[in-house]
């Protein structure tokens, strides 16, 4: 019963996430689901508070890179990509397409996924229009990458977040074991989009005029410098990260003034207060979850051991429980039982987790399902060579990002 | 005459340059939007829990910027009066519906590669299903006149 209880609360929180319907925010069925949860008695007060307090310091510094991504784009740093990557683009399709990837790469290294998606992919399309190139393969770039290259920091991608906390490794040897995974899923992600754009890639346009693009505004880019350094420094000092990113989303707030009256609103709107309430909620609904049997049978998945046969194991149960859960509940379901076999597999399984949701276009399984259900009418683009697009990619990546990670594992 | 002009990019520039071969008495500049707001695709499952929706409104207006500033060029290639039409959804369906009235369809391919691949999927569907006239342009400069390979080898 409570097994059922549980799984129910999971259920109707990733409706809720999926469908996005103003009557049921997905946060209040979280959290909701989460106090049902623990008034009937299927998780005691004190895990659940457990759960809150593990996952407190998690939530600051997923607030304040939400943060910093917003400080920079207001600071024009953004728009500063866009006028460089047009300029340096010369006109050739190719060109254009590699300086997306690269931005892509590295803007979700350090700001995270969040920042790729929302603030560089429309800075790309202006940049592509700009160059009068074809958009496409560029904005696939910014999409592709914006999942496959969170691999570095564990900054990088709520799921790194999480995890990083259960992996009991240091900010630096963390994104140490991840540099040569993060380079392969860059690497391959290139190829593949070059190939499958191969049209797009050939375009040719009179390069654009020679005015200098404007500098890059230094502010943002200070902070963000000190902020890594912070990060760095935080495992050996023994601080939390979440201070050095809540320094620097507060120096960079300051330095980059709001409009007048637009101030606490737009604060409050970037912060996103209630995506951090629905991951409290469903820290706690999975909590329950895996406390009652079915952590056990999914624990099962997991290979114990950390060679590089049980790491392959681990990326893909993860990869394909991305896509049929979505890659938060699929981390939070496997993260126990992986932090239980060693900080290698759970690296596996953040690659499993943070490259696995590119295989099929519209997300996971559940949104898949929910969109026929609802036969809601979406942009439908050509299911099928984007399915292709995944298969090019994922696969690969899965493979050759793990065999990467152990032989970082072995050297390091 | 009635020349309608599939705007794809690559090719545009070549399809405009045909299109202004003949006498038409009205000529139509069609592009279809959508480059953009169909990139996000799997990134969404990663933004679990987010308000993506000011980033879709935000994606979709610069589908329809790129689209205005594709036809702008276009426009002043051709060099005379054309409508300007935008269209979105799926491409092949919009151009096919569009080529209902029309004389003569002028598409460019896909690539320079010669063969069946030099068409895209939406370019295929609508030379197979529109009821005009359908013209082809190579998009760049044509294939070298290496000999097209030849006939398949039969058993004896």
């Amino acid at each position: 019963m409570d097994d059922v209880l549980a799984v129910l609360a999971l259920a109707a929180a990733l409706t809720a996430a999926v469908l996005r319907d103003r009557r049921a925010p997905e946060a209040l069925v979280a959290l909701g689901g989460a106090a049902v949860l623990l008034l009937a008695g299927v998780l005691g007060p004190g895990a659940a508070w457990d759960e809150a307090k593990a996952l407190g310091p998690t939530l600051a510094l997923l607030a304040a890179l939400l943060v910093l991504g917003d400080g920079c784009e207001r600071a024009g740093l953004f728009d500063a990509i866009a006028a460089r990557i047009a300029v340096a683009s010369r006109g050739s399709g190719r060109r254009l397409l590699t300086l997306a990837v690269g931005a892509a790469a590295v803007v979700t290294a350090v700001l995270g996924l969040d920042a790729t998606v929302v603030l560089l992919t429309p800075a790309v399309l202006v940049a592509a229009s700009r160059a009068r190139l074809p958009a496409r393969p560029a904005a696939y770039a910014c999409t592709h990458l914006a999942n496959s290259a969170s691999l570095l920091l564990p900054v990088s991608n709520l799921t790194n977040l999480l995890a990083f906390r259960a992996a009991h490794v240091s900010f630096a040897r963390f994104a140490a074991l991840m540099a040569l995974p993060w380079l392969v899923a860059i690497a391959i992600e290139r190829a593949a989009l070059g190939r499958f754009f191969r049209a797009e890639v050939q375009a040719r346009a009179p390069a654009a005029s020679a005015s200098a693009p404007p500098p890059l505004p230094r502010a943002p880019l200070a902070v963000l410098a000190a902020t890594l350094a912070g990060f760095a420094l935080s495992s050996p000092l023994g601080f939390d990260p979440a201070w050095p990113a809540a320094a620097g989303a507060l120096v960079l707030a300051l330095c980059v003034p709001r409009a007048r009256g637009g101030r606490a609103r737009g604060l409050a709107r970037t912060i996103d207060l209630p995506l951090l309430g629905f991951v409290l909620g469903l820290g706690v609904i999975v909590r329950a979850v895996t406390a009652h049997g079915l952590g056990d049978a999914i624990g099962g998945l997991v290979p114990a051991g950390d060679g590089l046969g049980a790491l392959l194991v681990a990326a893909a149960v993860a990869a394909v429980l991305a896509n049929l859960l979505n890659n938060l509940p699929a981390l939070l379901v496997l993260l126990p039982a992986a932090a239980a076999s060693g900080p290698s597999v759970v690296l596996a399984v953040l690659i499993g987790v943070n490259a696995g949701p590119n295989l099929t276009y519209t997300g996971s399984l559940a949104t898949l399902l929910w969109r026929r259900v609802l036969h809601e009418r979406d942009a439908a683009p050509d299911l099928g060579a984007f399915t292709r697009l995944g298969l090019l990619t994922v696969p690969p990546i899965l493979v050759s990002a793990t065999v990467a990670l152990w032989l970082a594992l072995v050297v390091l | 005459m009635r020349v309608l002009v599939w705007i794809t990019e690559p090719g545009w520039e070549d399809a405009v340059d045909a299109a202004a071969l003949f006498d038409a008495s009205e000529t139509t500049l069609l592009c279809v939007a959508g480059a953009a707001s169909e990139a996000p695709g799997g990134a969404l499952t990663g933004l679990l829990g987010r308000r993506r929706e000011p980033a879709q409104a935000r994606l979709a207006e610069l589908d329809a910027a790129a689209a205005a500033r594709l036809l702008d060029a276009a426009a002043e290639r051709l060099g005379r009066p054309a409508r300007r039409a935008v269209a979105d959804g799926r491409p092949e369906q919009a151009v096919v519906e569009a080529a209902r009235d029309v004389d003569v369809l002028v598409l460019s391919r896909a690539t320079l590669d010669p063969g069946p691949r030099s068409l895209g999927h939406a370019a295929r569907f609508v030379v197979d299903h529109a009821r005009s006239r359908v013209l082809l342009v190579w998009p760049g400069t044509a294939p070298s006149e290496r000999p097209p390979p030849p006939p398949p080898h039969h058993h004896r």
